[in-house]
């Protein structure tokens, strides 16, 4: 990363008190329904790669096949960023969104 | 074809010379798309940046300033907008992200080719081992996924309803024994839909052993 060198330490500093306060930098994951993917694949794919229980992943499947969508995780921008590309290569169809949005 | 099993060596599905041509065929169609769309060399090369200019640096691993998404509607799907509703969001995304899913997308599918190629070629009708070793099964799910997804924008295939009544539309001519036309307006429509309901019994029976395994293995 170029042109932060200066701004270190304080820029630092800002943010993370910026994280403890506001909800504003919770990003979640979602994924949508489509026809192609099997239950048992996006089963796998939940338990696989986020390491749900059998349960979790379960209840996650069907609200995506019965209401569309749902969320699957939350957390910073560059986390679900990388949660958003390993459900791509999946072949999932995934997308991110700030919280509450 | 005799879908997926267990077998000591890995995961072991049957198929004749003709389906394997048929999803090699077809498999060799989504790389071809996929580089066209997203591939490297589909973008005009990332101008240096200052910076990077000025050390005397070549930025190997910058990626290019801007990343087209892809206009093929089956490809967007395949590498769809990571936020719909922020284009900034999608861009940078697609920015850091595209190059790398495209090329992984088509090294499995290379893999899935290759695996569907290997061996001697046999009589058409007759069954051979395709055998997937267990490291490899997770990327050659996944190629069968994005054949599959690709199948099913070209067959305008929107709900799962649509996916019900493709498999029964398919069913009943293979239980009727109808002679294919080649030549009959729906036989490319029909060629696919058998692709994409053989990618599915195939990535159904392999997607099943594989989550057993990891059902069995300790978190």
């Amino acid at each position: 990363m170029t042109g932060t060198a200066t701004a270190g330490p304080r820029l630092d500093e800002e943010i993370d008190t910026r994280e403890g306060l506001s909800l504003a930098d919770t990003w979640v994951t979602l994924v949508w329904n489509d026809p192609v993917n099997l239950m048992s694949y996006v089963s796998y794919v939940f338990e696989s790669y986020f390491g749900y229980s059998q349960q979790k992943a379960k209840t996650l499947m069907l609200q995506v096949h019965h209401e569309g969508r749902a969320v699957v995780s939350s957390g910073g921008r560059e986390k679900v960023e990388v949660d958003v590309q390993a459900m791509h290569e999946f072949g999932l169809w995934a997308t991110m969104q700030r919280s509450g949005e | 074809m005799r879908p997926f099993r267990r077998a000591r060596r890995g995961y072991v599905a049957e198929l004749s010379a003709a389906e394997r041509l048929v999803l090699a065929h077809v498999v060799g169609d989504v790389v071809e798309l996929l580089q066209e769309q997203a591939g490297p060399g589909s973008e005009e090369a990332a101008p240096p940046s200052e910076a990077a200019t000025i050390e005397g640096v070549a930025p190997l691993t910058a990626p290019p300033e801007e990343v087209r998404a892809p206009t093929d509607p089956a490809v967007r799907r395949l590498l769809p907008d990571a936020a719909p509703e922020d284009a900034g969001v999608s861009a940078e995304f697609r920015r850091f992200t595209q190059g790398d899913l495209a090329a992984e997308k088509s090294q499995r599918l290379l893999l899935l080719a290759d695996l569907l190629l290997a061996g001697d070629p046999q009589d058409a009708e007759v069954l051979t081992p395709l055998v997937v070793r267990p490291d490899d099964a997770r990327r050659v799910a996944g190629a069968l996924t994005d054949v599959r997804v690709v199948l099913a924008e070209r067959l305008d295939l929107r709900t799962d309803d649509q996916v019900e009544d493709l498999h029964d539309e398919v069913l009943a001519r293979e239980a009727a024994d109808v002679e294919e036309d080649e030549g009959a307006p729906d036989a490319a429509r029909r060629f696919l839909a058998s692709v994409f309901l053989m990618s599915g019994w195939l990535q159904e029976s392999l997607v099943d052993l594989m989550l057993a395994e990891v059902r069995r293995s300790p978190r």
